[in-house]
């Protein structure tokens, strides 16, 4: 599947990837130029293979409160929330973030791929008056992130300048509604613009034109990547691969143990046993780059699995996420990580890694 | 100069051989972020793995094209692998290689042979 500015990416030069089913720009000059970009400057990335849905009704916040960890009671309208939705056994199908837009309306992005098990699993725990609705094909997501993303923003779209953290400013479009949202998943500061795909085009083209000036740079997955694994970010097929909890993940912040969902038993007794899993930063203290799959050992025995790794740009050294058995998870812990039949020494860091 | 299928150079000087990868390999790869190199005295059989070079994203091995005793390491490489990416035919050079046998060059491809096959690899 292409998404609706495929052909704007491969004018621009863009080299493609494919992920979850789409084919998506990897990356359009150099994935470390465009790492280096968002953390000093600004890049503008399409992410729009993410789902969108829309739950609506006097039932919506009941639905989302029973099918995910966090407690949508707690989000104002205007305000976004990350959080997990979760099976009972307790382990994660996907994290996301939902947006509550008004009293009975959400909006909410799990990951690409996911629009038609959400649309299931939404339909099966829905109760009363509430309609779910699969946006995903209908709208683009465009992030800016960066430094100066918000100077970009303000001289884009002065009327949404102020648009806060982890807020939302609703937006007009001629093809129809939109938002923008404080929210990305590179840790810089930055926004995502929700928006119908006939005003996608445009909508890149007024960022690129007003951040020309400010060193925006077009930004793709590659660079997407080894931005989010610098901050400790997860991302689903590799830090949720195979059933992990939240509590495994380092999620558990996100956990609201104070409302009923999915999961919550087998998380309340995974949380008074604590014989889990941790997921852990690794930063490679020796030569090498820990990839995903690669063992982790102490003294020998093995105690667990790199799920994300690369050579992070702004530190130069080789950077991980691993689950290690709880024992070999505490911050300044040295370990052995086994890269394609090379010993590479590691160190346990708690995350963000820059 | 001699090219192998696997996107490796070789350069005679004398009996040794310089070795690289091509523009067009490096061109596939885009940011190399890590190489990994055999050491001073490593003998290797011509196809033997000798390597590994690193993007973001990928790892590729490096074949050995000729067979022979390592005698140079480009040791530069370690802290600055990108001069793979800007002069893979100059500062990029990888390995030099004490020939065993110095006619396994006149197996290799030539590079109008070379480049054919590249654009054989882009279809």
């Amino acid at each position: 599947m292409r998404v609706p500015l495929h052909d704007v990416h491969e004018a621009a030069g863009a080299r493609f990837t494919e992920f979850a089913g789409f084919e998506m720009p990897l990356q359009y000059d150099s994935i470390l130029a465009e790492h280096e970009a968002v953390r000093t400057a600004a890049g503008l990335f399409d992410v729009s293979h993410m789902s969108n849905l829309w739950l609506e009704g006097d039932g919506a916040e009941a639905l989302l409160s029973r099918t995910v960890a966090s407690d949508p009671a707690k989000v104002k309208v205007g305000r976004a929330q990350y959080t997990v939705a979760c099976r009972e056994d307790g382990t994660i199908i996907d994290d996301l973030i939902f947006w509550r837009l008004a009293d009975g309306r959400f909006h909410v992005v799990p990951n690409a791929g996911m629009n038609e098990t959400f649309v299931d699993w939404f339909g099966r725990h829905a109760e009363g008056d509430v309609r779910v609705l699969d946006m995903s094909r209908e709208l683009c997501i465009l992030a800016l992130q960066g430094p100066k993303a918000r100077k970009i923003l303000a001289g884009a779209h002065p009327e949404v300048a102020d648009v806060k953290k982890f807020g939302l400013k609703e937006m007009e479009f001629d093809a129809g509604h939109g938002f923008v949202s404080g929210t990305g998943y590179t840790g810089e500061d930055g926004v995502e613009f929700v928006v119908p795909n006939a005003a996608a085009a445009s909508c890149w083209r007024q960022l690129e034109s007003v951040g020309a000036g400010e060193g925006l740079v077009r930004c793709g997955l590659g660079a997407r990547d080894t931005l989010r694994l610098e901050k400790g970010f997860c991302l689903a097929p590799h830090e949720f691969k195979g059933g992990r909890s939240p509590l495994e993940a380092g999620l558990g912040w996100v956990v609201h143990w104070d409302h009923e969902f999915v999961g919550k038993e087998a998380l309340e007794a995974q949380r008074e046993s604590g014989d889990h899993d941790r997921l852990v930063g690794l930063k490679a203290t020796g030569r090498g780059i820990p990839r995903e799959g690669c063992g982790v050992t102490v003294d020998g025995s093995e105690v667990g699995v790199v799920t994300s790794g690369t050579m992070s740009p702004t530190l130069r050294t080789g950077i991980a996420l691993a689950y290690v058995r709880p024992e070999a998870a505490e911050p300044g812990s040295e370990v052995v990580v086994d890269v394609r039949g090379r010993s590479v020494a590691a160190e346990v860091v708690k995350p963000p890694f820059v | 100069m001699a090219y192998a299928e696997s996107h490796e150079w070789v350069r005679a000087e004398g009996g040794v051989a310089v070795v690289g990868i091509t523009d067009y390999a490096q061109d596939s790869l885009t940011d190399v972020v890590f190489v990994e190199l055999p050491s001073v005295g490593d003998v290797l059989e011509a196809g033997d793995v000798f390597g590994a070079v690193e993007s973001v994203k990928s790892v590729s091995e490096l074949y050995a094209p000729v067979s022979g005793k390592v005698v140079e390491v480009n040791t530069v490489l370690e802290d600055e692998p990108e001069r793979i990416n800007d002069d893979p035919y100059g500062e990029g050079w990888m390995i030099k290689v004490e020939m065993a046998d110095a006619s396994e060059v006149d197996a290799l491809l030539d590079a109008a042979a070379y480049v054919k096959q590249t654009q054989g690899d882009d279809e």
